[in-house]
């Protein structure tokens, strides 16, 4: 009975609309949107991209990083610390994300995975290690943003 | 009537919860409880620990961490949580702490060895489970 009721411009008017609504991009998971922040800021790191590294980070995200100190309270410490410790590297450099595997909830989440990571020193000398990682995220105002991140190595290597 | 209700535990929040499992478990490491150190963790859950091995998968290479630190730690085992920091959702939550235990260092002595702990949960069947742990300490 609803469809007699329909006329034939609103029976294709309706069509329309369910094909543009399927033209438009799916919608992406919170694990999908998780894991795109993740490979952005690797990609960032890789690329030498400092000022995009940290963009999608909480601005009091506490930081257990690779080198001392023991912590980072909010990103400007942990940005301001760059330059006193990264490795002068010249070309393209490693940094990829292995194994991640990603926890979300409606609101909070984390992830944890290995890095492969290498470059070239300026001397031609090339350097490769792995280190460990763990993110921990919180969506605010529907959006993934990362509150805390720890990378390490094991001890004495 | 005013005492059965004054009698009846105040509704805990996950927080809470998980504050208090991390707690139990930090306790069970002092008392060299295995049991009770295991006793919240997935059967899959992944290691990173402060000494090798890089990885521990599972909870029979995470019950061998707990071996290992014991080989090593002067006794009385002192495995203190100094700041503890819990976030929940309804289904995941993580831990962020900084912690201190004790290591043999120059000249026999014993020196306190700060370091990070960072814990990832999911709640399955109605339970806290810790599926992730990373301890560490920074590269000297």
């Amino acid at each position: 009975m609803s469809i007699i009721r329909c006329r034939p411009t609103e029976i294709l008017s309706n069509m329309k609309k369910r094909k543009l609504l399927k033209k438009q991009p799916a919608l992406k998971s919170d694990k999908q949107q998780i894991r795109q922040i993740l490979e952005q800021w690797a990609e960032a790191t890789r690329t030498g991209r400092n000022d995009e590294v940290l963009s999608n980070h909480a601005k009091d995200a506490l930081i257990y990083d690779v080198l001392p100190p023991l912590k980072y309270e909010g990103t400007a410490a942990y940005r301001k610390s760059w330059d006193e410790w990264q490795p002068e590297t010249t070309g393209p450099g490693l940094f990829d994300l292995h194994e991640l595997k990603i926890a979300e909830g409606q609101d909070v989440g984390f992830a944890h995975g290995l890095i492969h990571c290498g470059g070239k020193h300026p001397d031609g000398s090339k350097f490769e290690d792995w280190v460990r990682a763990t993110f921990c995220l919180r969506k605010i105002k529907g959006r993934w943003s990362i509150t805390h991140q720890h990378i390490s190595m094991p001890m004495g290597q | 009537m005013d005492k059965a209700l004054k009698k009846q535990p105040v509704a805990q929040t996950d927080e809470d919860a998980i504050r208090e499992l991390i707690e139990r478990w930090a306790k069970a490491v002092r008392e060299k409880d295995l049991d009770g150190i295991l006793a919240h963790h997935a059967a899959d859950m992944v290691m990173f620990d402060v000494p090798p091995p890089f990885e521990s998968k599972g909870i029979e290479a995470y019950r061998a961490t707990w071996d290992l630190f014991y080989s090593v730690q002067p006794e009385p085992i002192v495995f203190e949580i100094d700041r503890m920091e819990v976030t929940a959702g309804t289904e995941v939550a993580f831990v962020i702490a900084l912690m201190h235990c004790r290591e043999h260092g120059k000249n026999g002595k014993l020196t306190r060895l700060n370091f990070r702990l960072t814990m990832g949960l999911r709640k399955i069947k109605g339970q806290w489970m810790i599926v992730h742990e990373h301890h560490s300490v920074p590269a000297n």
